[in-house]
């Protein structure tokens, strides 16, 4: 007989055998307001409708309980009180922005355990486009701003970052620059939870990934109001944020966060690191072996 | 249907589900034309860091070259570069078809699961073995 597919909250449970799904409904695992499925229905119905035919009528005010019980379990744990940017409605749009931005910030790990877990991806989407287009214009501006200040130097050191083709380049793509982070964020979200999925990882859905990488992503972009080295604080930062909002909101121990959003680039040119590390030890080794460091010759003394 | 370990099956959406279909096949969608209008223009393309220092080639090397081959219709070349990531995009070709057909359709749609933690484990060993072979595949054609 094919498996008991069950669904709550808009997302599936998993299938499982008949046998699996009638000790659920009595230990109150399953209730009868969730969603079953097996092969042969068209549509998804009530595990309190399809019970019965499948043999598994148990007492209803058991069912009942329970199932009392699960719902509140189950909103405790899907509904945390993070992100302010969430609740802007009553907090008032750029309050909202300012404690998210300082909360993801300088408070990931509390920031994100109490993440909402559900919510959509509206969201957080609309933060990371708001935040990163709006730092993007900004980077952009202050390059066109320093590129006009000095023409003569830029014109001599970056020939191709400097003239009216480069400031015109520039404003086109702060135009386009929001078409492409919607893109951009559900590619690396993606590409994280399949590392997730990869390494036995990814504990909740692909929400939850795509909502930390958003929350976390934007914060960070803020950092590159600072200017000189604000894009690489941010670029390090922001990993940091990823890797403790993972770690959190999926449940998962660090080092498997780290792993998972450092695969992709481990696989494209972390390589260098590791042929680095190989040479540095390499030479470690045989600098032992020959007992020290090698003696440089002896110049002759000057007359 | 089960399928080297995997439970292959077509189920309908869940009340409220978020349509996954609808949203990777247009991310997929958008991002194919982004670099197909990147690439027409000439625009420049990344270059990898690991190639360009060591002249040794990343797992992922070849993919830019092997996309100028797709755009010009060279399907062979292209494989040549990478075959995994070719293949790779091949897939993502039918994924964009299948998304069309059954988000326009309202179809039923394709789930997979592994029908134990070996079978778990073994696709996940069988992914790593696939980019550890066309890796090897790639130093030794020295792409």
């Amino acid at each position: 007989m094919a498996n008991i597919h069950i669904a709550r909250n808009h997302q599936s449970l998993g299938s499982f055998s008949e046998e699996s799904v009638r000790d659920g409904i009595r230990d109150g695992r399953f209730t009868s307001s969730d969603l079953a499925w097996r092969e042969g229905m068209p549509e998804w119905k009530p595990l309190g409708e399809m019970a019965p035919q499948w043999g598994m009528d148990l007492p209803a005010p058991a069912l009942a309980v329970d199932e009392h019980a699960v719902a509140v379990k189950t909103e405790v744990m899907a509904e945390g009180a993070e992100p302010a940017w969430e609740d802007r409605e009553s907090l008032g749009f750029f309050p909202s922005i300012t404690r998210t931005v300082s909360s993801v910030l300088m408070r990931p790990t509390q920031t994100f355990a109490s993440l909402k877990q559900t919510g959509g991806l509206a969201n957080p989407l609309l933060y990371f486009v708001l935040l990163s287009s709006s730092m993007f214009a900004v980077s952009a501006l202050y390059q066109m701003a320093a590129t006009s200040l000095n023409p003569s130097v830029f014109a001599a050191k970056l020939p191709h970052a400097s003239g009216n083709a480069f400031s015109v380049a520039l404003l086109g793509s702060i135009l386009i620059s929001p078409a492409l982070y919607v893109v951009s964020a559900f590619i690396s979200s993606g590409i994280t939870h399949l590392c997730l999925k990869l390494l036995g990882g990814a504990n909740k859905p692909f929400e939850t990934t795509f909502r930390v990488i958003c929350y976390a992503q934007a914060s960070a972009a803020v950092l590159n109001l600072l200017p000189v080295c604000g894009s690489l604080i941010g670029i390090v930062w922001g990993a940091y944020c990823i890797i403790i909002g993972l770690k959190e909101a999926q449940g998962i121990s660090g080092w498997k966060a780290t792993l998972a959003i450092t695969l992709p680039g481990l696989l494209c040119c972390g390589m260098l690191l590791v042929l680095g590390t190989a040479a540095g030890l390499g030479i470690a080794e045989l600098s032992k072996e020959l007992g020290g460091l090698p003696h440089l010759p002896q110049l002759p003394k000057a007359p | 249907m089960r399928f080297l370990g995997l439970d292959l099956y077509r189920r309908p959406l869940i009340p409220g589900e978020r349509d996954p279909e609808l949203l990777w096949g247009s991310v997929l969608l958008v991002s194919a034309l982004a670099v197909f209008a990147w690439m027409s223009l000439g625009l420049p393309t990344p270059l990898c860091p690991l190639h360009v220092v060591t002249g040794i080639a990343c797992p992922t090397c070849g993919l830019t070259r092997g996309l100028g081959c797709l755009l010009h219709g060279n399907l062979m070349e292209a494989f040549l570069f990478n075959p995994l990531l070719m293949v790779l995009l091949l897939g993502a070709g039918f994924y964009l078809l299948y998304a069309g057909v059954v988000v326009i359709g309202r179809l039923p749609r394709l789930r997979w699961e592994p029908l134990s933690r070996r079978a778990s484990v073994c696709v996940r060993v069988g992914v790593a073995l696939l980019v550890a072979a066309n890796w090897v595949y790639l130093l030794w054609k020295k792409v």
